[in-house]
């Protein structure tokens, strides 16, 4: 009796227990699933699943938000491209005095590869026979996106990408570049026939920031993409170069060549972002102009400096900080800041530069569609002028007499660049055909340099390729003997997280870029023999 | 105390009667639904006690059934209370039956029988008399305490049993007989044969049967010198505890660590349990970088009202894991929280206020001038200028600072009958602290009333909480919105006082604009903009809100003597929101020109139930067994909303309308999730004799957290414990110096899931309305943490019970730990993946040593010293199995934004090795100097490993004095061994506005390779937040004195007895160092995450509290 009393209880509370239990169990999966993130079936209307990623690409071919901007090109290639210093006294020894931090060298590695790689990768997983369009603009951006970390770096993870966690080997540069050209072609032929077969049609209009959609448009992009990369491999396969860059040419959807053909990263379709160029240089006071923009924009009396630059709280006056200092006080903070605005897009690409590349193919003797390397010179400087609504000063093209001017640091005078100093850039603009084909290059390179400001990145690769313009070397260089000061810096080196998390994939890196991993190795399209 | 007690309480006051009568009677009996009074009589005539009850008392037609042959009375008398829950107690050949069953007897009516006066005196076992001992009759609520002399007097009849109780010592029952004055004495309940602790889920235990360390402090030792977080007043208090407090004053987070770190990712942090239930953790957002925007919000344990705890238990290892959980991997501090008590109504209130000033600030310099290069500049951040001219104001930190006062008062109000008791508490804190408009308020209310119903057989206890706080400018670690970045690099012969004045108008904007060094549109000084101290405070003000609401409700019901059916439930809701608001004028680095504001709520939900069946039976006289039966289930649901960003058109207009889209969404936070697991467990408690115990564990528990794991068994994981303990002085005869030797040892498993949607990350996030991959890998091969925990102790009582040792060595290791791994990021675009794998040892070993001793009837002085030994190690960290052959990682580098300084596991090294720059050497050890410049190394592969953030030993030694009226207590502690990196003082050097940069420049440079070296080029490199932090570490072994406090209690005669006590106190906290190598407060923290450990960037600087404590009991 007493037992079954107690036994009762025990009973009821096991049941209880049990009930407990088994009811609850079966809305695990419920309460695990993350309520506030999307899923792929949620996704699924309007194709969200593939053109939701176009907007990140766009997005990050230059980073929008500031402090990645600022060491994925800014701390860098803006630097050595010779267009800007930075005037902050806290970053101690940093790559613009040739100590390539760790830290900021991963930066553009790794943008790429979360940013356009994986968003390339999503595109081409997911998309479906009649969507291979969308899979074709994914390709001309990841292009694009992607030699312009190769061009950093040297070899990078291209073909291998997204096979493995911990090891995903290296290409060589010159493998990369040869699958761009190919994957251009793949994206162009789909283009056209797309837009053959569905005039006027834009379904990528709701994605696209750069062109509203416009195919026409993204085919004109591939092709000066690829009359770019072809004139970057000149001096390393100068047989591919001229293929690569006649058949850009010969394209029947044609080049960017008008102004309104400039790619920029509009603030449309729901997307806004503030210049990260205005935080770098207003909130974070980060940046200025150089001694060496100040030396040859000045001396050619270029108007465009008012464009580009403010003039100095220092004297009133524009004022540029030479390049490669330790800065340990802020003494150049007051220096020309950026002329820019919150709200200015980001531009990606200058119409101008085609008639710049088309002008160096015809110097080189290349079939460019008509015209002299003169003319495309003229036509390209022209151009560059109505990209920044200013009218060219009145015999701007004919001037033969100014070239660079010396430069005088108004604080501290040993960094002063005197007249007659071999790093002046001492070339006249007037186009002279029988000068030698060098200073004509230079010529056409200087001004392209001008043109494409503030794209440091294609800047410091031409400079790199063809040494022009002349640039001041840094004052104090910290590489520890690794970069020459005289042949200036080659490429930064591997991002430091790979030497942990992809340590066997640096090692192929390393093997496929034939020298040490630092600042001093040339990659493999740098082969002028004319460049120290 | 009986309130305590009461679960097991009644059990162990009737065999103490039993045995004390002696009575070894055996009876046979054959009755079926007989009325009781034939049964009594029965048992009277078999034994020949007089049988005696009061018939208006007890049902006497009550029928029972008994069967028994040759049983001991004292079990035939336990079957009658199982079938009628009436008590018997033998007092002089008289059996005397009391019970629940019928009405209680008012006073009124008791005042008709014989009532006479009895008076007595309550001692204990050393003579000395006790105070404010409780002394009612039993089933009554009359009562009364015993006077300063231990005396009391009461009005009772012949036959009443008095029930005096006091804590600390065993309550005492004593049948009124002829005499009309007693001599009562107390056992203190310190006689761990008879001592009963509460341990998990509320569970009581005797103190004899635990197999391992548990250690009790009673709420009045926290008194001494009060916290308004509660847990910094553990520090030296008990062994094995490391309290690392967050440097973000009043109500800020506590990083509490008992034994050493287990969990390199997840958190070491102790578990706390109130009322056997675990309280939701609330843990805050911790600050991870230079930057920091993220204010410390404090934690679930801050914002406790510690009048509200009766005491608590420190339960250091993983031990008994499953009454606990899965949480209880790291420890579990047990607070036991007071209840209305049977008797006379006491009123207490407390108050309570202390003055803080700062200590340990820096050392800063009043030679040289503001500027660079040996050149004044007034426009210059630095002081690298020329020598200051005569004169020249300096600003000393201190006269930043006010005095911080905190004031905390309360009142508890204690009531009822034996039937019902009510407790309510209420109580106001209220803190200014040192930084100009920082404060902090808070308010909690709790109402508590226990109820028997049923015939006793249900006691039902409900309980609620309410608290309010609100703080307002916390101090910021970091360098951003940091008032003291500005103080202290504040240019050096400068005149600060023009500053005060924070603000003028602009007639360009037409708004009022920030007074300062810089204008507030230049930045540009290296990223750290340090802004006017006093536009930190008032103008990019901070808001923390919370009001937190807990309720239960238990229902326990006695189905008989040794057997009861526990219900439990639980809610804590928590609501959180915490704003900023940058007025315009903030610097543009973290603003618009029209300012900024950020804002985000925040909701944790928990709900706890359980359901326990709960057996503790004599099987025979030397058997026993204690077993516990039960299920729980535990949900937490978080829920947030946040926005922020910098304002669009209109000047500070703090609203979500108002701020503008930028690189994505102003909502920038929305999240939800829930976690929740379901246990059942058992757990079983042999007892042999009262000298061995068994005791064995289980628990399962099913995890939601786990659910999508690919391993689909899936959700559902298992541990056990067992654990040994042996009375040695009950087993064997001591010498009489030994009072009690126990030896104990037990071995636990305990799981512990992983947090929620880690098995299933979401594909996409969203940002400016476009989709992005989440960057975290999906990987669903996922297994609960595991730590594997042993330890074996012995402790020791001498001289009755006056000197008493504990020791104990433990041993443990924790597998399967989490690692949220980063990849390549050309692994498909991820940056991280998580990994199982490691296992981090930790063992050591623990003790306490005290003495309590009443040296004369005036003068008593106890005394504890505690030792806490703990060594770490990492002996494995994970295998990626993907890669062929499997790639073994040997180190895991915590992700902060500090370029020169990193936390690391790595193997054969304790977890939580500093890594810091360097300067990069040659190979006889000269710096490397490249153009005019030390180099530094700046590569985190080959920083220089600076040591360990944690301490080897911590001792602490704690003192109470009592002479007459006055009390005197004080503790001290250490803690030897352990380094902190203090990066403020590389920037203060970098500045130029140390001492110690100074003193540089006076010797003609710092000595580099021999050579002299410009100061300020040196420090361009070697200070900051990104230079040589080798120069910056400093060992953390720190000796103080804690806490000291000196009272007077006036006698309730002092007041005609219209206050029965008042106890006036001065007390101090952090009053001074014995020792300390740092220049900060080495205990202090700037997160109480595992990802920063010693480490300190601007942190507030510890305080001195001075004050007084006023306590009166009516």
């Amino acid at each position: 009796m007493k037992t079954i009393y107690k036994t009762r209880w025990i009973l009821l509370a096991g049941i209880l227990g049990l009930l407990v239990i088994s009811s609850c169990t079966k809305e695990f999966q419920n309460y695990n699933t993350d309520p506030s993130k999307v899923t792929k079936q949620q996704a699924e209307g309007d194709f969200q699943y593939i053109g939701s990623f176009f907007p990140d690409m766009e997005q990050n071919i230059f980073s929008t938000v500031d402090y990645i901007y600022q060491i994925q090109q800014n701390l860098n290639a803006d630097i050595f491209s010779g267009y800007m210093m930075s005037p902050d006294d806290g970053f101690g020894p940093n790559n613009t005095n040739y100590f390539m931090r760790s830290d900021w060298n991963a930066q553009a590695f790794d943008l790429g590869n979360q940013h356009i790689m994986n968003n390339w990768k999503q595109v081409k997983n997911y998309a479906r026979p009649q969507d291979q369009h969308f899979v074709a603009i994914a390709l001309i951006l990841k292009v694009e996106a992607m030699h312009r970390i190769t061009d950093l770096y040297g070899p990078i993870p291209y073909s291998q990408y997204g096979t493995n966690n911990f090891f995903v080997p290296y290409d060589s540069q010159q493998a990369i570049y040869t699958r761009f050209f190919a994957e251009l072609d793949t994206a162009v032929t789909t283009l056209s026939a797309y837009v053959k077969a569905n005039p006027g049609v834009k379904p990528f209009k709701p994605y696209d920031l750069v062109y509203g959609g416009d195919y026409t448009e993204w085919l004109k992009f591939a092709n000066t993409l690829r009359l770019r990369l072809a004139m970057r491999i000149v001096y390393a396969d100068a047989q591919t170069a001229q293929a690569q860059a006649e058949k850009a040419v010969a394209d029947p959807n044609g080049l960017l060549s008008v102004a309104t053909d400039d790619a920029y990263i509009n603030m449309v379709n729901g997307v806004t972002y503030q210049n990260p160029l205005w935080n770098i240089t207003n909130a974070y006071g980060d940046v200025s102009m150089s001694a060496a923009m100040k030396s040859i924009i000045e001396g050619y009396k270029d108007t465009r400096e008012t464009a580009y630059f403010d003039i100095s709280a220092y004297d009133g006056k524009y004022e540029g900080i030479r390049q490669g200092q330790n800065i340990t006080t802020p003494v150049y903070a007051g220096f020309s800041l950026l002329n820019v605005n919150a709200t200015t897009p980001l531009r990606i690409f200058a119409a101008s530069e085609s008639y710049f590349l088309r002008a160096e193919g015809a110097l080189r003797g290349w079939n460019m569609g008509g015209g002299t390397a003169q003319s495309f010179y003229e036509e390209g400087v022209a151009l560059a002028f109505k990209e920044q609504s200013l009218a060219m000063p009145p015999g701007y093209l004919t001037d033969n007499t100014d070239v660079a001017a010396p430069y005088v640091d108004p604080t501290n005078s040993s960094n002063n660049v005197p007249a007659g100093s071999p790093y002046l850039n001492n070339i006249t603009i007037a186009w002279n055909a029988g000068d030698t084909f060098e200073h004509n290059l230079q010529r056409i390179i200087t001004q392209k340099w001008i043109a494409i400001y503030p794209d440091g990145q294609e800047a410091w690769s031409d400079f790199r390729r063809t040494g022009y313009p002349k640039l001041f070397p840094v004052v104090v260089n910290n590489s520890g003997g690794s970069i020459i000061t005289a042949d200036f810096v080659k490429r930064i080196p591997f991002a430091a997280d790979e030497d942990q998390n992809n340590p066997k994939g640096v090692a192929t890196g390393v093997t496929a870029l034939g020298g040490p991993d630092n600042g001093g190795t040339r990659l493999w399209w740098d082969k002028n023999p004319l460049v120290p | 105390m009986a309130a305590l007690l009461a679960p097991m309480g009644s059990m162990a006051q009737q065999s103490t009667a039993m045995a004390d009568s002696e009575v070894n009677a055996k009876l046979t009996m054959n009755v079926v639904k007989k009325p009781l009074e034939n049964v009594l009589a029965s048992v009277g005539k078999q034994t020949g006690l007089g049988v005696h009850y009061d018939r208006s008392e007890i049902n006497s037609e009550k029928l029972v059934s008994i069967t028994c042959k040759n049983l001991p009375v004292k079990q035939v008398l336990a079957e009658i209370t199982d079938q009628t829950g009436l008590h018997f107690s033998v007092y002089k050949n008289n059996l005397i039956v009391t019970g629940g069953s019928a009405p209680t007897a008012s006073p009124d009516q008791q005042s008709t029988a014989v009532v006479q006066k009895i008076t007595g005196t309550v001692i204990d076992s050393t003579g000395m008399p006790l105070i404010g001992v409780s002394v009612t009759i039993k089933g009554t609520t009359n009562g009364g305490q015993t006077d300063v002399n231990g005396q009391f007097s009461i009005n009772a009849n012949p036959g009443d049993v008095l029930v005096f109780t006091y804590i600390g010592y065993v309550t005492k029952e004593v049948t009124v007989g002829n005499e009309t004055t007693l001599k009562v004495t107390m056992k203190a309940s310190a006689n761990a044969l008879s001592e009963v602790v509460v341990t998990a889920l509320g569970i009581t235990k005797s103190a004899a049967s635990l197999s391992y360390d548990q250690q009790t402090v009673s709420g009045k030792e926290l008194e001494v010198a009060k916290d308004p977080s509660f847990v910094n007043s553990l520090d030296g208090k008990v062994s094995g505890l490391q309290i690392t407090s967050s440097s973000s004053g009043a109500g800020g987070s506590t990083k509490v660590v008992l034994r050493g770190n287990k969990s390199i990712y997840g958190s070491s942090n102790v578990l706390y349990v109130v009322d056997g239930v675990p309280l939701n953790s609330l843990t805050s957002t911790q600050p991870t970088g230079v930057f920091s925007y993220g204010a410390d919000g404090g934690d679930g344990i801050s914002n406790i009202n510690p009048d509200d705890i009766e005491s608590i238990s420190v339960l250091k290892g993983a031990s008994a894991s499953a009454l606990y959980g899965s949480a209880a991997e790291n420890g579990v501090i047990l607070i036991t929280t007071k209840k209305g008590k049977a008797g006379k109504a006491t009123l207490t209130f407390t108050s309570n206020t202390t003055f803080d000033r700062p200590v340990l600030l820096p050392k800063l310099q009043d030679e040289y001038a503001r500027g660079d290069n040996d050149t004044t500049n007034n426009t210059s951040i630095n002081s690298y200028g020329a020598r200051q001219a005569a004169g020249s104001p300096n600003l000393n930190p201190a006269d930043y600072f006010k005095t911080g006062v905190t004031t905390a008062n309360s009142f508890t109000l204690s009531t009822g009958t034996e039937k019902n008791q009510t407790y309510i508490s209420f109580a106001n804190t209220h803190a200014n602290g040192i930084d100009p408009g920082n404060t902090f308020d808070r308010d909690n209310i709790t109402v508590r009333n226990t109820a028997k119903l049923l015939d006793d057989k249900l006691t039902l206890d409900i309980s609620g909480s309410y608290i309010w706080q609100n703080t307002n400018d916390r101090p910021i670690s970091g360098t951003y919105f940091n008032a003291l970045t500005s103080v202290y690099l504040f240019p050096r012969g400068t005149d600060f006082n023009q500053y005060k004045n924070y603000e003028s108008y602009d007639p360009t904007r037409n708004i009022d604009l920030p007074n300062w060094i810089t204008p507030y549109t230049n930045s540009g000084s290296g990223g750290d903009d340090p802004q006017n101290p006093y536009w930190v405070q008032y103008k990019n003000p901070t808001a923390q809100g919370l009001n937190r609401l807990l309720a239960s409700v238990t229902a326990k019901y006695d189905l008989n003597s040794w057997l009861n059916l526990q219900g439990r439930v639980k809610l804590d809701k928590a609501d959180l929101a915490s704003s900023q608001e940058l007025y315009a004028g903030t610097t543009l680095l973290l603003a618009n020109p029209a300012g900024g504001y950020n804002y985000s709520s925040n909701g944790q939900n928990q709900v706890y139930a359980d359901l326990l069946l709960n057996a503790n039976k004599q099987l025979s006289s030397d058997f026993s067994i204690n077993g516990t039966l039960g299920v729980s289930i535990q949900d937490n649901q978080n829920s947030s909303l946040g926005f922020g960003g910098r304002l669009g058109n209109i000047d500070n207009y703090f609203n979500v309308t108002n701020v503008i889209l930028t690189n994505g969404d102003p909502f920038n936070q929305t999240n939800k999730t829930e976690a929740q697991t379901q246990s059942a467990f058992a757990s079983v408690d042999f007892g042999y004799k009262k000298f061995l115990y068994l005791d064995v564990t289980g628990r399962n528990d099913w995890s939601s957290a786990l659910a999508y794991t690919l391993n689909s068994s899936n959700d559902s994981f298992f541990y056990p414990s067992v654990g040994l303990s042996d009375v040695l002085s009950s087993m064997f005869k001591m010498p009489d110096a030994i009072s009690y030797a126990k030896l104990r040892a037990s071995y636990t498993i305990v799981g512990n899931s992983i947090p929620a949607f880690v098995s299933t990350p979401a594909q996409y996030t969203l940002s400016s309305g476009f989709l992005n991959l989440n960057l975290t890998k999906p990987l669903g091969n996922l297994k609960p943490e595991l730590t594997h925990s042993f330890e074996i102790g012995t402790e020791w009582r001498f001289v009755n019970d006056h000197i008493t040792l504990d020791a104990t060595y433990y041993h443990t290791n924790t597998y399967n730990q989490l690692f949220n791994v980063p990849t390549t990021t050309a692994s498909g675009g991820y940056a991280s993946q998580y990994i199982n794998g490691g296992n981090v040892m930790n063992e050591g070993f623990e003790g306490d040593l005290g003495y309590n001793g009443h040296i004369s009837k005036d003068f008593s002085w106890n005394t504890n010293f505690t030792f806490s030994y703990n060594h770490n190690q990492v002996i494995a960290l994970y295998t990626d199995n993907t890669a062929n052959p499997p790639n073994v990682i040997q180190e895991f580098t915590f992700n902060n934004s500090f370029n020169a300084y990193g936390l690391e596991a790595r193997v054969g090294k304790p977890f939580g090795e500093i890594y810091v720059n360097d300067f990069q050497r040659d190979a006889s050890g000269n710096i490397v100097v490249n153009n005019g410049l030390p180099q530094l190394i700046n590569n985190f592969q080959d920083f220089k490993d600076a040591g360990n953030a944690n301490p080897n030993w911590i001792l602490g030694w704690t003192n109470t004095f009592r002479l007459q009226q006055f009390d005197l207590a004080f503790t001290v502690d250490g803690r030897f061994g352990g380094v902190v990196v203090d990066m403020t003082d590389a920037y203060l050097d970098q500045y130029g506005v140390s001492q110690a940069s100074a003193t540089a420049r006076d010797q003609g440079g710092v000595l580099v390779n021999g050579a002299r070296m410009d100061a300020q080029t040196y420090y361009s490199v070697a200070g900051g937040r990104e230079g040589a932090l080798s120069n910056y570490v400093y060992s953390a072994t720190n000796v103080r004195l804690r806490e000291a406090s000196v009272g007077y209690t006036f006698p309730g005669k002092a007041f005609n007895n219209k206050i029965s006590s008042l106890r006036i106190a001065f007390t101090g906290r952090n009053l001074f160092f014995f020792y300390l190598k740092a220049p900060y407060d080495p205990e202090t923290t700037l997160s109480t995450d595992n990802t920063l450990q010693g480490l300190d960037l601007f942190g507030q600087p510890s305080t001195r509290s001075l004050g007084f404590n006023i306590s009166a009991k009516f």
